[in-house]
């Protein structure tokens, strides 16, 4: 109850991981392109 | 339920060696990496950026550890403590703009950086606009300098206080120790010993930020008592806005979430971003980067909210004591003298790596560039060593007065750092990075600007405070106003750049 209830809390960070592991898997290193 | 000290007496005798034992063996290990740095050191790129030769890990978690000063184990629990939910936005903000960061700057930098042969931002700066007249060299490390050591003054006046709540040694002896420890391994070692040690403050702090939090929920037995303590404590605690409305809301929020503007371009992180062995693995950086960062906020925030919920009836007369009070109160001797090593960990990071950034700026920017160019590179590192000594000692001095007059508020000290060089460098570093058309007179411009609203905006009460009673934090104007200068001049300056390169020839 306490947890779920307060669960918006960790919205932010969530997002935030969400968006840097897209970054990582999208931006492909300059080698891998050669 | 105890009060206040009757549960800590009994055990603080054996607590006060357990955890001095925890902060000795820290400090040795320091001190360790200080002597095997110290050969590293051979040209002035090894001492400012451990000539361009580090890890993923050890960059990532180094920038980390930097970008983290004793605010976040000891202000942002103390925040939450006092304030209550408003000050998640600082913690939205903050992990934004370290994400944008890592994500935006890096990589252009890193590449950039080389390809223009720089190794300090000033450098980078100047040689990317081919400032023949130095101005941006000079003004940019004026700016590094100033911003710098009062910010280096912030975190020995940190160390001070930690070190009193911790072993009850005065403020003013605590400071002297941290000085004394930071400006050794600093002086002996340079970038290579900064982030080595940073890497293992890096750990130390995270480990504190997940350990303390789950030892407190453990003690309030769940999330429920932290909601029902919430409920029952006055309204504004648990008001994302304070309380408040309207406009004094608006500025609140925007405040907080204003500190994430900072991270763009402090020098001291963005270095870290130049001493990448290979610039591909930066996109790592990033998910390692924002993964620590929300960890760390959250549960410094956790620190606070937990700790309002489970000191609820009683007051500390500090609340920047929290931390290393509840440490001390709920977890083994040993234990806590490892977390409360976390949050002194903290401060060092911050300040070596503020340290090293001066040091750059005087030994390559001034001394280098301009007053001896032929110098040779065991001078240089020589030069940089005794500059590290000259910086330390003056951040010393005005940590001291700042401690005699009664002006401690690390908060407030950093703040004013944090604005001005966020607001200085980062719209000129954005768009020399990202936007071709960015001249040299746009940079400049937004480096004034950026510098001067900072002072001006702090300095003006009614600026300051604002009509609602809620001022709104100087990095919003200073930066907003820093991007349109830097936009505004590269434009109106473009056409007499471009015909005056091939009249020169």
């Amino acid at each position: 109850m306490g947890f779920w209830e307060n669960f918006w809390l960790f919205t932010p960070p969530l997002i935030l991981v969400l968006v840097g592991l897209a970054f990582f898997l999208k931006t492909a290193p300059d080698k891998e392109r050669r | 339920m105890n009060t206040l000290f009757a549960g800590a007496l009994p055990l603080a005798l054996f607590q006060w060696s357990a955890t001095l034992a925890g902060f000795v063996l820290y400090l040795a290990v320091i001190f360790v990496v200080g002597l095997l740095t110290y050969k590293y050191n051979k040209t002035i790129s090894d001492y400012v950026l451990a000539g361009r030769r580090l890890g993923i890990w050890v960059v990532t978690f180094s920038e980390r550890a930097s970008g983290e000063s004793a605010w976040l184990l000891l202000g942002l629990p103390a925040a939450l403590y006092a304030n209550g939910l408003i000050d998640i936005w600082v913690s939205i903000g903050c992990t934004t703009g370290i994400l944008i960061s890592w994500m935006v700057v890096a990589k252009p930098l890193r590449l950039q950086s080389e390809a223009y042969g720089a190794i300090t931002l000033p450098q980078f700066f100047s040689n990317r606009f081919n400032d023949t007249s130095h101005v941006i060299r000079y003004l940019a490390t004026v700016i590094i300098v100033v911003f710098f050591t009062f910010y280096v003054a912030a975190q020995f006046i940190g160390a001070g206080k930690v070190l009193n709540v911790t072993f009850g040694i005065q403020p003013f002896n605590g400071m002297l120790l941290g000085a004394g420890i930071i400006l050794f391994y600093t002086v002996m070692g340079g970038f290579m010993a900064v982030a080595w040690t940073d890497f293992v403050q890096a750990i130390l702090m995270i480990g504190t930020l997940v350990i303390l939090p789950i030892a407190l929920l453990i003690e309030l037995g769940g999330f429920e008592q932290v909601s029902s303590f919430v409920a029952s404590a006055d309204p504004s605690f648990g008001s994302l806005t304070g309380g408040k409305t309207g406009i004094a809301a608006v500025l609140s929020v925007t405040s907080g979430l204003a500190w994430g503007l900072g991270y763009m371009a402090q020098p001291h992180l963005i270095t870290r971003f130049m001493a990448i062995k290979d610039p591909d693995e930066l996109r790592k950086g990033a998910l390692i980067g924002i993964s620590w960062a929300v960890v760390a906020f959250w549960g410094a925030m956790f620190i606070g909210l937990f700790g309002a919920a489970y000191l609820v009836g009683q007051t500390l007369s500090d609340p920047e004591q929290i931390m290393p009070f509840l440490a001390n109160r709920l977890l083994p001797g040993w234990l806590a003298g490892i977390l409360i090593s976390g949050a002194i960990a903290a401060m060092m990071s911050t300040a070596d790596s503020q340290l090293l950034v001066a040091t750059s700026a005087v030994s390559e920017d001034v001394y280098h560039g301009s007053i001896k160019p032929d110098a040779s590179e065991r001078s240089l590192v020589s030069i940089s060593r005794i500059t590290t000594l000259v910086v330390g000692v003056v951040a010393f001095c005005i940590a001291w007065y700042a401690q005699v007059t009664g002006k401690d508020f690390v908060f407030k000290i950093v703040g004013f750092a944090w604005s001005g060089l966020g607001s200085a460098f980062g719209p000129a570093l954005l768009f020399t990075l990202w936007w071709k058309k960015t001249t040299r007179a746009g940079v400049l411009a937004g480096m004034l600007t950026g510098s001067l609203v900072t002072i001006i905006w702090r300095n003006i009460p009614y600026l300051k405070s604002g009509l609602a009673g809620v001022g709104l934090f100087e990095i919003v104007p200073a930066f907003v106003l820093a991007t349109v200068a830097v936009w505004l001049v590269s434009h109106l300056t473009v056409d007499s750049n471009q015909q005056s390169v091939p009249s020169q020839t």
